[in-house]
């Protein structure tokens, strides 16, 4: 159930998948999305939001009934198996002989696939083995030989299917080739390999196998329709730089599609195969994937056409930078978001402008969907359901603060569930209190831990930013966790400066900015880390870091030392600042690290004269986590704590607590803050001061926003929180 | 929804599936419909090659099928045994066509009586000369009242043509009824000899022309017992001066559209008669062949009529049916002691069977005298030749004071004699082996000796036609062509009389045997043969040469 959390609309009978596959996961034929011209599908969404479980949940449905082939772009393994032979393979090259290897002993409907036109480019490369004499190409070719011939028809030899490639020799076509191959003593020049491999080749080439040979490798550049030539170019251009490397794999993934598609436009094929193959790509957004997906989308831009079904996972919101030819995106690619509906139509932008368009034209964009308040509710009743029953209260209590701090992002809620199921947790209770739950995963022998720190792995150091510099994989999280306290990039950057000192390698905001785009992380102008709930994951650490909180208060400090230095003249902050003042920053600082009642004087002063002004600022300063420990804003604000001074301080101060604890939205505020709010602002509005009337109709919109939980200060990532899509 | 769903898996399938089972599916559609189209089309059978119709067993069979009736059981399998024995000889078929099933027991009899006598002419025929081609007798039942001609006709027409069957001649026929009459039309259209046995309906006969050239209506058909108008005249002429007194007769005719009754009436009609004019013509009107309806209402009328008139001798042109109820009512009237002589046709043949002992009782009277006394023209009789050739003898006896010697004695009476006497034999042998036929054949009612005459002319008529080796059987043609050979020397003795047939295929003169149903002092009536009627009024001609003037 929870691997399909959120999922059942796209893979459901009638689902998007289903329609893109032409076959449903109970084997009912569906008429095709889109084609001839396929779009790529890029899964787009941040770390948690489900892509690769999407991308399981799909080939776990469909691979029964469709050859979907599942490929992990961000595995090692293909590099390491590439190692061995590093003038012959590539993990791009070891990919495609996964994928192709698995589609050959593929048992559904229409049977197995063969490779003979991949088969034939990869024998080609195979010459580039470092012990260049036949024999050790003839061992390297024998990896790749049960591509060359369908699996059932190997043992009888068969003139069908790929055996009309061939010319009809009983049985091992491949294995004479390799016999002849490895059986000749040629001289120390690689070329006469070469041309001793292309002669065996050609000789056993049926016409259609030499036909279609000319059409794929005569394309080669450089071949003049000379397929001999093409496939000496490919050897060639895989021995030389990474370039022109790249270029021959891209046409030994041309040549996978090129038998898939003809395993389906053949007779045969088109008698025994339903629906259409599909690569499942995960972890695309690495180097390894995007040099796929830039060889099809390549590929389909020039106008070549195949029914491969080539789903791959992007973590930035825009698909990645190299859709978009280094430029921002002018028109962003056409987006599908499940909630909206159907699938959106899809064609080839034909702009006709200058110069090749951009690759993102041939590309779908499917946002992943964040978990709908029912979904949601759904998931952690059914966790609850395996502990004994309790208290609505608790119940409804823990529902909100897992739906809070998840924002709906679908791996959050089910860790959230899974380790609250049996919290329990008093009704004023910080949100984050559950982030304390122990969490232990079954058929894991890890000690327990708390929900916080397994979700901190998940989501953060198991997906690093792809472009992080091996050297700052380690401070990363630590990084992070120090930035939580940062609003934009000029307290991020003093932060960064305070925690890499004595780095030779250090990060800028910026760049950290990036690498959080990059990994899919949502931007916030008020917050440098947008994300609310890793926000609060990573405060919640911070918190933690060192005993009693020092470990925050002296990142406040820093940040308010800092802002306190700052000339105080000119007030204005630079633009693109989240704070419309210095001062006002300095204070955001200063009240969550103990300076509560400076915050106060300096709000009492400042209040006469500009009550509109001095409610924003109001907000911004009180726009802050409160540190954790005992929690006495909500007694403060309703003017339970004795406080000393005029009715104005007194009155200031009650506002501040109850605004703070509203703003902080890891709490339920409801009703009764929403009251408390109206009666302290009218309070004011009646006292003697100028503008004090003004503040009249800010108590009637604060205390509405307050009553339906709404954010008092909206910025990007509050306002996600609302909208959930 | 579970459409859509069967329409989405069908999808799904790959198209060489998909086409696979489209075709089977198309396969055995064709195939459910062909199964569903011939068992349709198919026949409800009582046996092999016998259709169910409407509750009867229509069909033609040889294999010793019963249709369904018991009487006729044993002789239907008598005449398969001898179709088995003759299977290696050369053949030709000859089916027996009449209504074979009946609700009632007394027609079952008569069908017993028929196929009694095609048995034994099939084995005296096939056994008589020894010479091929054998004949194999086949049943065919064309339904009550031939109602089912058509599909018979089909099937004999078929077989005429199969080179298995060879049938060369269909007889039978026991009534004269329109479907009848399409029948042997339609036979004698496509050249398949028929010879009616028992039909004595006027319309259903050649009409002979002086010259014999005129165009025959059914080529091919000859007939053995006179027609009602022969029979009529027969009976005229044998009532002498009293049957043609016009003041002493009348006719009571049936208006009911009838081959026979029609033919009848028309007959009684043409006798010329003499003296004062009697009463006219009297009709009622009968539901059908076998209903009473009201008849009997209209009886009592017509018997106060014929009461109040000086008529005696009443000329009743109806069935059997409907003359025992005029007979009945007619002693019920009792008019002034008065004795009716009652003449029909060959029809009330069968009357004498139908009655009970009641209605004997009420023919005889309260003192025991007979009221009404009954008189036909019978095809034939059993007695007729001994009766008559002692009478013949007496005759002479007087005149020449001597015993005539054999060659003195006339032929016409000789023959017939010896060809019953034949046929009597004939019984005894089959007895003898041990042949069952149902019940000993009684000769009584003339059918046995009709069909029996009937066999025994179409063997004649085949051994005649007969050319070439043994293996060659003759043409259905050269069959029909032989009926008008068969008269003069190539005559033939039956036992019902001498058969010399006319250019039209029609018995010359001859004789009726005219009975008379007697109720006796008690118990059953007899049945009493009275004498013989010619048609022309003289005796057949020595060796049945035709003469010219014949018209």
């Amino acid at each position: 159930m929870c691997e399909h959390l959120g999922f059942d609309e796209l893979i459901g009978e009638q689902g998007f998948f289903a329609r893109l596959l032409g076959r449903s996961p109970s084997g009912g034929g569906r008429e095709p999305l889109y084609g001839p011209d396929l779009p790529v599908v890029l899964l787009t969404g941040g770390p948690g939001m489900g892509k690769e479980r999407l991308l399981r949940a799909v080939h776990d449905r469909f691979a029964t009934k469709v050859p979907v082939i599942y490929l992990d772009c961000g595995s090692p393994v293909y590099a390491d198996r590439a190692a061995a032979e590093p003038g012959a393979r590539s993990a791009a090259t070891e990919v495609l002989v996964e994928a192709a290897g698995r589609l050959c002993t593929w048992q559904g409907t229409g049977g197995s696939f063969a490779f003979p036109r991949l088969f034939t480019g990869l024998a080609m490369i195979a010459t580039g083995v470092a012990d260049g004499s036949p024999n050790a190409v003839a061992t390297e070719i024998e990896r790749y030989e049960e591509l060359a011939q369908r699996q059932r028809l190997r043992g009888l030899g068969a003139g069908l299917g790929a055996g009309d490639f061939w010319r009809g020799l009983l049985g091992g076509t491949i294995r004479n080739l390799l016999a002849a191959l490895g059986g000749q003593a040629l001289g120390p020049y690689p070329a006469a390999v070469v041309n001793a491999l292309l002669d065996a080749l050609f000789e056993r080439l049926a016409p259609k196998g030499r036909a279609e040979l000319e059409r794929i490798y005569g394309a080669y550049p450089g071949a003049a329709g000379q397929p001999k030539h093409g496939l000496r170019n490919l050897a060639a251009d895989f021995q030389a730089d990474d370039e022109a490397r790249e270029l021959a794999e891209s046409f030994l993934f041309r040549a996978l599609r090129e038998d898939l598609e003809a395993a389906y436009a053949s007779a045969v094929g088109w008698l025994r195969r339903v629906g259409r193959p599909g690569l499942l790509l995960n972890h695309a957004e690495s180097p390894l994937g995007e040099r796929l997906l830039c060889a099809v989308l390549t590929d389909r831009r020039s106008g070549q056409r195949d029914r491969v079904v080539i789903v791959g996972t992007a973590r930035r919101a825009d698909g990645g930078t190299f859709l978009h030819g280094g430029l921002p995106p002018v028109v962003p690619p056409p987006e599908f978001r499940p909630a909206d509906g159907g699938p959106p139509d899809w064609s080839r932008r034909t702009d006709g402008g200058a110069g090749p368009a951009p690759l993102a034209d041939g590309v779908l964009l499917l946002r992943m969907p964040l978990l709908t308040g029912d979904q949601l509710r759904a998931e952690t009743e059914r966790r609850q359901q395996r502990v004994e029953p309790e208290g609505g209260t608790n119940r409804r209590r823990i529902d909100a603060a897992v739906a809070r701090l998840s924002g709906g992002r679908p791996h959050t809620v089910i860790r959230l569930a899974a380790a609250t199921a049996a919290f329990r947790m008093p009704a004023d209770a910080n949100d984050r209190d559950i982030l304390d739950a122990p969490l232990r995963l079954p058929g894991n022998g890890d000690p327990e831990r708390s929900v916080a720190d397994a979700l901190l792995q998940e989501l953060v150091l198991d997906k690093l930013p792809v472009r992080l510099r091996p050297e700052h994989h380690d401070q990363w999280l630590d990084l992070l966790t120090h930035l939580s306290v940062a609003h934009d990039e000029e307290c991020a950057d003093v932060l960064l400066r305070h925690h890499q000192a004595g780095h030779v390698h250090q990060l800028t905001a910026h760049d950290v900015s990036e690498l959080l785009t990059d990994t899919g992380w949502p931007a916030c102008e008020r917050h440098f880390i947008g994300d609310f709930g890793l926000r609060q994951l990573l405060v919640h650490r911070l918190y933690g870091l060192r005993p009693g909180g020092a470990a925050w208060y002296a990142d406040h400090h820093l940040l308010r030392d800092h802002y306190a230095g700052r000339p105080a003249a000119g007030e204005d902050a630079p633009s693109g600042a989240a704070f419309r003042s210095v001062t006002a920053h300095r204070m955001n600082h200063h009240l969550v690290s103990g300076g509560v009642d400076d915050v106060v004087g300096h709000l009492a002063a400042t209040l006469p004269g500009r009550p509109q002004e001095w409610c924003a600022e109001l907000l911004e300063i009180a726009q802050a986590p409160y540190p954790g420990g005992a929690d006495a804003r909500r007694e403060r604000a309703q003017g339970l704590v004795a406080v000393d001074g005029p009715a104005l301080r007194r009155t200031v101060d009650q506002l501040l607590h109850a605004v703070w604890l509203c703003e902080e939205r890891t709490r339920p505020t409801g009703k009764e803050t929403a009251e408390t709010l109206a009666t302290l602002l009218r309070l004011l509005s009646i006292m003697e001061f100028d503008g004090a009337r003004q503040l009249g109709r800010t108590a009637t919109e604060w205390s509405g926003l307050a009553a339906n939980e709404q954010p008092l200060l909206r910025c990007t990532c509050s306002a996600r929180l609302g909208r959930r899509r | 929804m579970s459409r859509w769903r069967g329409l989405s898996r069908w999808r799904g399938m790959p198209r060489w599936k998909r086409i696979l089972f489209t075709l089977l599916t198309v396969g055995a559609v064709t195939a459910c419909a062909v199964f569903a189209w011939s068992a349709l089309r198919r026949p409800d059978t009582c046996t092999d090659g016998i259709e169910r119709i409407d509750g009867e067993c229509i069909g033609v069979d040889g294999e010793g099928y019963d249709f369904g009736t018991p009487e006729i059981r044993d002789v239907a399998r008598a005449i398969a045994r001898e179709n088995k024995r003759i299977e290696g000889q050369p053949y030709v078929t000859v089916a027996m066509m009449l209504p074979l099933q009946s609700d009632r027991a007394e027609l079952r009899r008569q069908m017993r009586s028929d196929l009694q006598g095609a048995y034994l002419g099939q084995r005296q025929a096939n056994e008589g000369e020894g010479e091929p081609p054998r004949i194999r007798l086949v049943l065919a039942n064309p339904g009550r009242n031939y109602a089912h001609q058509e599909q018979i006709v089909d099937t004999l027409l078929r077989m005429a043509d199969a080179p298995e069957d060879r049938l060369r001649a269909v007889t039978g026929f026991n009534l004269s009824l329109d479907a009848t009459e399409e029948a042997v039309g339609r036979l004698t259209e496509h050249k398949v000899p028929v010879l009616a046995s028992r039909i004595s309906g006027d319309g259903i006969a050649n009409k002979d022309s002086a010259d014999g050239m005129a165009k025959l209506r059914f080529p091919g058909l000859a007939r053995i017992i006179p027609t009602n108008h022969d029979a009529a005249q027969a009976l005229a002429n044998f009532n002498g001066e009293r049957g043609r007194e016009n003041v002493r007769t009348v006719l009571v005719y049936d208006k009911r559209p009838d081959a026979y009754n029609e033919s009848l009436a028309k007959a009684f009609g043409g006798i010329e008669e003499q003296g004062p004019p009697g009463p006219a013509p009297m009709s009622f009107e009968s539901p059908s062949i076998d209903e009473p309806g009201s008849t009997g209402n209209q009886f009592t009328q017509i018997a106060n009529n014929i009461c109040d008139s000086e008529a005696d001798t009443v000329y009743f042109a109806g069935r059997t049916l409907h003359l025992r109820i005029f007979a009945l009512k007619l002693a019920q009237v009792g008019c002034k002691d008065r004795h009716y002589t009652i003449v029909s046709g060959s029809d009330a043949a069968s009357l004498r069977q139908a009655m009970t002992k009641k209605d004997w009782e009420q023919l005889r009277g309260e003192d025991g005298h007979a009221k009404v006394t009954v008189q036909y023209a019978a095809p034939a009789h059993p007695d007729a030749w001994t009766t008559e050739l002692a009478r013949w003898t007496r005759r002479w006896d007087a005149e020449h004071d001597r015993e005539p010697t054999d060659e003195e004695l006339p032929q016409y009476l000789t023959e017939p004699k010896a060809a019953l006497d034949t046929l009597k034999k004939r019984i005894e042998t089959t007895r003898g082996e041990g042949v069952r036929l149902g019940s000993t054949p009684n000769l009584e009612d003339s059918r046995t000796m009709l069909v029996y005459d009937g066999l025994l002319t179409i063997g004649k008529a085949l051994h005649q036609a007969q050319q070439g080796t043994a293996e060659t059987v003759p043409g259905r043609e050269d069959v029909g062509r032989q009926w008008s050979l068969l008269q003069s020397r190539h005559r033939v003795p039956g036992t019902s009389g001498l058969i010399c047939l006319t250019s039209g295929g029609n018995p010359y003169d001859k004789p009726a045997a005219i009975v008379e149903l007697d109720p006796a002092e008690q118990g059953h009536g007899n049945l009493k043969f009275v004498g013989l009627g010619w048609p022309t009024d003289r005796a057949q001609p020595k060796n049945c040469v035709i003469p010219s003037s014949t018209p």
